[in-house]
């Protein structure tokens, strides 16, 4: 049941990304980019972080796409001619690139789970894993400074954001 | 169980690469500004895989910073483009060049 509900989610999960790359229509990207962030939740579920699946479809879902979608109506923007308009030398660069990058990351993901010698599960997560009381706990008691700079940091964006959009008197 | 952690972390390289791949291809700001989104879910899917892997939430907490910030990239992004959009008509990053030497 597990393995069937991860194939399921993780095949979501990559169509959908591809369809945000290659959709000519913004409005469609962020649709499918909404598809990809519940998929992703529901991987975050399967490895029992119920706290951080939920705050992933409330504040992603919910909150950044949205945004997303209210700037794209906004600005009107119309489809693309093409989906991609670098030309061929370019595009061919890119991928090369793109390439690299995946095969450094299975091989440092990958090599590095194997190398630590645990590519089973470990069995003593417990039911405590992924709950709110012990991300809470962890967040408010070790993270505590961390978490006040975060939210230092996000009073910083949303001045600079009201900053930039208002307009000159 | 029957899923390996190498799976997951599998799945979050591939989508780090089509996030990467929709970076560097992709000529409109804001699909470029969701690319970077897929980024940043693929490496907190590592890091719920790897605090599952090692049993702690640390991993967990991170995630939340991520989102944290991601948001606070998206709030400042998107101002970005409503103003590039505002001054140029436009949305495509190649015609954003009057800062290019």
């Amino acid at each position: 049941m597990t393995t069937l509900l991860f194939v399921l989610g993780s095949i979501a999960a990559i169509v959908s990304a591809l369809s945000v790359v290659t959709r000519r229509n913004p409005v469609h990207s962020a649709l499918s980019l909404i598809v990809c962030l519940l998929s992703v939740a529901l991987l975050f579920l399967l490895l029992g972080a119920q706290f951080v699946a939920a705050i992933q479809v409330i504040v992603y879902a919910g909150a950044i796409v949205v945004l997303f979608l209210f700037v794209v109506m906004l600005l009107n923007v119309k489809d693309e001619s093409a989906v991609f308009h670098s030309g061929i030398a370019q595009k061919l660069a890119a991928l090369a690139l793109v390439f690299v990058i995946l095969v450094q990351v299975v091989l440092v993901a990958v090599a590095g789970a194997t190398w630590l010698g645990k590519e089973q599960w470990l069995a003593a997560t417990g039911l405590s894993f992924g709950t709110v009381q012990s991300v809470g706990r962890e967040l408010f008691a070790r993270y505590l400074f961390q978490f006040e700079v975060v939210s230092v940091l996000l009073l910083v964006a949303i001045v600079g954001a009201v900053t930039l959009v208002k307009k000159k008197q | 169980m029957g899923v390996t952690v190498s799976q997951y972390l599998a799945v979050s390289a591939l989508l780090f690469a089509i996030g990467v791949a929709g970076v560097l291809l992709r000529r409109n700001m804001l699909v470029v500004l969701m690319s970077v989104e897929l980024m940043l879910n693929a490496a907190n899917l590592a890091f719920v895989t790897f605090a599952r892997m090692l049993g702690g939430v640390e991993g967990q907490v991170i995630v939340l910073f991520v989102m944290a910030v991601a948001a606070a990239e998206v709030a400042v992004g998107l101002a970005i483009v409503l103003v590039v959009f505002r001054t140029g008509e436009t949305t495509n990053v190649e015609d954003v060049s009057s800062m290019k030497w």
